[in-house]
């Protein structure tokens, strides 16, 4: 069996980020999926998938840390193309991943203690965002 | 390891639906927010001018309404929202354990009229009654982050560094980090427990940061 569906979200302006572990769960048991996997693939270039934790504290870290090799009044190439002025975002996505798999076992993702589907959008302006969930398996 | 007095529960978006999100499923009820994204937009700025009490609750609904083009009066919406509104039941029990160790604090960005009406049958709430309410929209704040931070805890008159926030709101929640006031981000109920948990806040024999096989335990 293979079934997909594009998921809708809002992650917000600047650097955000969103937990979907809870929306991906709720795709597989809609599915009813026993053993498996996962593929999540995030469409957009200003920003990634990633399993991690959703503390506010790790998010802040990671904020730090990006806003130290890319920050976001930073002069960028990109820039010179006058159309949007996100040369940040486009660098951070680009060092991140876009797509995860999960296994499935007996129904549900495979996930350990701590990690969470989380994604992270620094689009300036705050846009709907596009994931592919799609299954595999029986 | 922070020993918290204090813990601060946002109403919208922990123990019931942001105020966007309300709003939006009085409208549109079975529609999201799919091809309406500015309306969203625009309902969302609304809804933060709404919180630093810039206009009253019936403006925001004569408001939300002429930015999406309805043809229904301010009154229905109003009534529509409040309808819609909902107090989630494991949020409701968790405070009710938490009550008797913490001092706890709701904070309502909802109107007070509004938060009266939509908890106006739940007995568990009457913890709060009195002063354990604080209603954004009487803060005079003129911005929300980081300003709510401070206000907060010297409203409640509580250190920073022994209060604990749970938000619903991913942004808010990072940026409390920031300015010295833990916090977690509530995305489902057995998250939030398995976080008050693992920060020693709720009482459990069970190992939640490192267990068998590193078996999730929400």
């Amino acid at each position: 069996m293979i079934q997909t569906k594009l998921l809708e979200i809002f992650p917000g302006e600047g650097f955000a980020v969103q937990n979907i572990t809870h929306l991906v769960n709720d795709y597989i048991t809609s599915v009813g999926i026993q053993q498996g996997q996962l593929l999540a693939y995030y469409k957009h270039t200003t920003g990634s998938i990633f399993i991690g934790e959703h503390e506010p504290g790790i998010i802040a870290d990671i904020e730090k840390v990006f806003e130290s090799i890319t920050p976001k009044d930073g002069n960028y190439f990109h820039h010179q193309r006058h159309v949007d002025y996100n040369g940040y975002a486009h660098i951070r996505a680009a060092i991140m991943p876009t797509s995860i798999t999960i296994p499935i076992i007996d129904g549900v993702l495979a996930i350990g203690t701590h990690q969470e589907v989380l994604v992270i959008d620094n689009q300036p302006e705050e846009l709907p965002r596009y994931i592919v969930l799609q299954v595999t398996g029986e | 390891m922070n020993l918290f007095n204090t813990i601060f529960i946002w109403f919208g978006g922990v123990l019931t639906q942001t105020i966007l999100e309300v709003t939006f499923q009085a409208m549109f009820p079975d529609e999201g927010y799919a091809g309406k994204y500015n309306e969203r937009s625009e309902i969302k700025k609304l809804a933060d001018e709404l919180s630093l009490g810039l206009f009253s609750a019936q403006k925001y609904c004569e408001q939300a309404i002429k930015c999406c083009n309805l043809d229904i009066s301010a009154d229905v919406l109003e009534t529509k929202i409040l309808r819609e509104a909902f107090l989630r039941e494991p949020i409701l029990n968790l405070m009710e354990e938490l009550s008797p160790k913490f001092n706890l604090w709701l904070i309502s960005d909802f109107p007070e009229t509004w938060f009266k009406e939509i908890t106006k049958n739940e007995d568990r709430l009457d913890l709060f009654l009195g002063n354990r309410i604080l209603f954004t929209s009487v803060s005079k704040l003129s911005r929300m982050i980081p300003d709510i931070f401070y206000y907060i805890t010297q409203s409640t008159n509580s250190p920073i560094d022994e209060c604990f926030l749970v938000d619903g709101v991913s942004a808010r929640a990072i940026e409390a980090v920031k300015h010295g006031l833990q916090s977690t981000i509530y995305v489902y109920p057995q998250r939030l427990e398995h976080e008050l948990a693992m920060r020693k806040i709720l009482k459990t024999d069970n190992e939640v940061i490192h267990p068998p096989s590193s078996e999730r335990i929400s």
